[in-house]
């Protein structure tokens, strides 16, 4: 299924779940927001949001670096 | 998981998990004196006492500090668990007879008035009921270990050593805020702050945040800045051979995860007495193996990130004892570890292209990876001799010097010498972000990151696409980080560790509850009440000031804001092949060419002309938002408006460089 993250498009297997997209990805920074269609997804749940085909995802890295 | 039933009510949770926390968790409230998240259980109040039932006995146990390991019934209000809380609550109601908590405690299990009188009768309502959280909270939270308990029995108290209050106490009052009874208060504050309640209350949030969350967030506390070293190789940021590349295979060989050993654990941080982040580590006992006091045992302040990839990987050193070493001579001799990690990478790169070799070094051979060469040059450096000699001026005249004696290709050291206003660049990778080639660029005091870090805003969230996006941020955030600069606080505590709600913020890059924050400590410190925007008009004063200051020094126009191509895209052929697939997307989707039909040769030059005029573009959007020429000098207009115009001789400077009404 194709999916968009981060404003660009990415192919990636059915049932794939927000958490792993994240490792897929390997966005390893700890400090990150996950919006799936706009809506937000609390860090209890990545785990158990299954992403579907057309979904818009933001994986937004906070600013970081020292 | 463990299914365990708490007054009838099933739950499962996991295994360690104590029994006060899974009875929070159905709502089912147990009366707890002495325990706070923030630090371990303790079982000093006894106040919390349930009754457990295994299947096999009952008995009493205190609820915060047993760990649930099997399948229990806990009896919160069993006769036998109120029983014992009744005789530990009328003890202490004899003894406190007027503090709030014991009260409402003593009251649920049916006590009013204890039956006895206690020798030690205190009236207070604020007495202190010895239940230890400060004394817990300045050993393990803040790790300063300046209260402690003396005295036993009756006699026991809380003090600090001698009954005095001893200089190492810098009044963090993390004690006072976490005190049940109110019986902590601070007598003076030599700062004397309009309003000390509001710092204070603004502290406590801080290190709230910072004993509950940055175990699972950044990990400062264990590790301080080291954790980036990791996770900037997994986003092909971290410095590798001068900047060529952003990860390396052996990496993992300076994670965060190889220095945590050899960092000492659970001390109050050197950096900042009090500071819960406590992220300033050090290293005891180090073994020197070169220099001066080669055979010693130190203690080495660090590394931080920066050491640890300015001094690793970017030289080819996949070492921690090597950085180790390099960050305490660089300590002892007085350098900086960020220009000389910069200044070496550039040497070793020099090196390997023969602009460099034996006979101009003296002999020393600095390849990358060459940790005998490094200290060598940096032992050198510190007696003045060699070619440390050289290597000591820096980048900026290291690369006239290699031109002029050596022979060296003037263009391709500027391409690859990584100084912009004759400062060595911190340690990160910005060839994919073009907004932060700009925030190392612009920078009044050259290449460091102090301003502005907007790599995942702007190369991985994709946030800020447009020129004007770019130089928003590049106004906001150099703004922002500068008002830390003009109040000597630390922006660390900023956006190392973050609020739980922060998604929910609405704009969570800038972390708006830590900034609301900001604003209180102020308004608590001056008096003067102060909105989010006003810190940033605070910073701009001063920012275009300095600007100003730069011109007058002669490093405030645009020419001064150029940097390296190595910090924008590839320079050399090696480069360009390692990241070709990006590169070659970069050319047909952005620049409109077909890679497929073009050279090598062809396919770099193309792309340099594209990111060299997309960077021009970027200071013009830049200069324009922050309200200066196309020179990149404030406008009358800007210096007026923000009342710096009466500094005496500050407009005539700008008129003598050509800034016209």
């Amino acid at each position: 299924m194709r999916l968009t993250v981060n404003g660009e498009p990415y192919a990636c297997s059915e049932g794939l779940t927000v958490e792993g997209l994240i490792r897929e990805k390997t966005f390893t920074f700890p400090l990150k927001v996950v919006f799936v269609n706009r809506q937000l997804v609390r860090k209890d749940r990545f785990a158990s949001t299954v992403l579907r085909d057309g979904d818009v995802v933001e994986i937004v890295h906070l600013i970081g670096g020292g | 998981m463990i299914e365990v039933t708490i007054d009838g009510r099933k739950t499962e949770v996991a295994p360690g998990t104590t029994i006060l926390a899974a009875a929070r968790a159905l709502g089912i409230p147990i009366p707890a004196f002495c325990d706070s998240p923030m630090v371990e259980p303790y079982g000093a109040c006894r106040v919390c006492s349930v009754e457990v039932d295994d299947g096999r006995k009952k008995r009493i146990v205190t609820a915060c500090n047993y760990p649930l390991s099997k399948p229990l019934a806990v009896l919160t209000r069993s006769d036998r668990a109120l029983g014992v809380r009744r005789v530990v609550l009328e003890m202490m109601l004899a003894r406190w007879p007027n503090v709030k908590v014991i009260r409402e405690a003593a009251r649920d299990v049916g006590l009013t008035e204890p039956r006895f009188s206690h020798p030690k009768r205190n009236e207070s309502e604020s007495a202190c009921i010895l239940c230890g959280l400060c004394v817990r909270l300045c050993h393990e939270g803040v790790w300063h270990r300046v209260l402690a308990f003396e005295g036993r029995g009756e006699s026991r108290r809380v003090s600090m050593p001698y009954g005095k209050q001893p200089p190492e106490c810098v009044g963090c009052m993390a004690c006072a805020n976490v005190c049940p009874t109110g019986a902590i208060r601070f007598a003076e504050d030599p700062n004397r702050p309009a309003n000390a309640d509001r710092i204070r209350r603004a502290g406590a949030e801080l290190t709230r945040e910072v004993l509950l969350l940055d175990g699972s967030q950044c990990r400062m506390r264990e590790v301080g800045t080291a954790h980036l070293v990791e996770i900037m190789n997994d986003y092909d940021l971290l410095p590798v051979h001068n900047y060529r590349f952003g990860a390396h295979a052996e990496a993992h060989r300076i994670a965060s995860d190889k220095f945590k050993p050899i960092f000492s654990q659970g001390i109050d941080d050197g950096c900042a007495l009090g500071c819960d982040m406590a992220c300033a580590k050090a290293v005891e006992g180090h073994l020197l193996r070169t220099g001066p006091d080669k055979g010693k045992r130190v203690l080495v302040d660090g590394p931080e990130y920066e050491t640890a990839s300015g001094c690793g990987s970017n030289l080819g050193i996949f070492e921690p004892w090597a950085i180790v070493e390099i960050n305490y001579y660089c300590d002892h001799y007085g350098l900086d570890t960020i220009s000389f990690g910069t200044l070496m990478a550039f040497v070793m790169e020099c090196f390997e292209a023969g602009a460099l070799n034996l006979e101009r070094t003296g002999g020393i051979d600095l390849r990358f990876g060459s940790i005998d060469g490094t200290l060598e040059v940096l032992h050198q450096m510190a007696r003045g001799e060699g070619f440390g000699k050289i290597a000591g001026q820096g980048i900026r005249r290291m690369k006239r010097i290699f031109a002029e004696r050596f022979g060296a290709d003037p263009a391709f050291l500027q391409d690859i010498g990584m100084e912009a206003k004759g400062l060595e660049y911190s340690e990160y990778v910005t060839k994919e972000s073009l907004a932060q080639q700009g925030g190392y660029g612009i920078a009044l005091k050259g290449p460091q990151h102090d301003e502005a870090w907007l790599i995942f805003m702007d190369m991985v969230n994709k946030q800020i696409p447009t020129f004007e996006d770019k130089a928003e941020a590049l106004h906001y955030f150099p703004m922002w980080r500068t008002w830390f600069g003009l109040n000597g606080l630390c922006k660390l505590l900023w956006n190392d560790v973050e609020p739980e709600d922060n998604a929910e913020s609405g704009a969570p890059a800038k972390v708006p509850r830590h900034v609301r924050g900001y604003c209180e400590f102020f308004a608590g410190m001056t008096g003067k009440e102060v909105a989010p925007e006003d810190l940033i008009a605070q910073s701009e004063r001063v920012y275009n000031f300095q600007r100003v200051f730069n011109l007058k020094m002669g490093f405030g126009r645009r020419r001064h804001d150029a940097i390296p191509y190595r910090s924008q895209g590839p320079v050399t052929a090696e480069e360009y092949l390692s990241r070709e697939e990006r590169y070659d997307k970069q050319l047909r989707e952005e620049v409109g060419a077909d890679p497929a039909t073009m050279t090598l040769d062809e396919k770099r030059a193309a792309l340099r002309r594209y990111r060299e005029d997309r960077y021009e573009k970027l200071l013009d959007a830049v200069y324009k938002r922050r309200g200066w020429t196309s020179d990149g000098i404030p406008t009358l207009a800007k210096v007026r408006s923000l009342g710096i115009d009466r500094v005496e001789g500050l407009v005539d400077l700008l008129r003598a460089n050509g800034v016209a009404e």
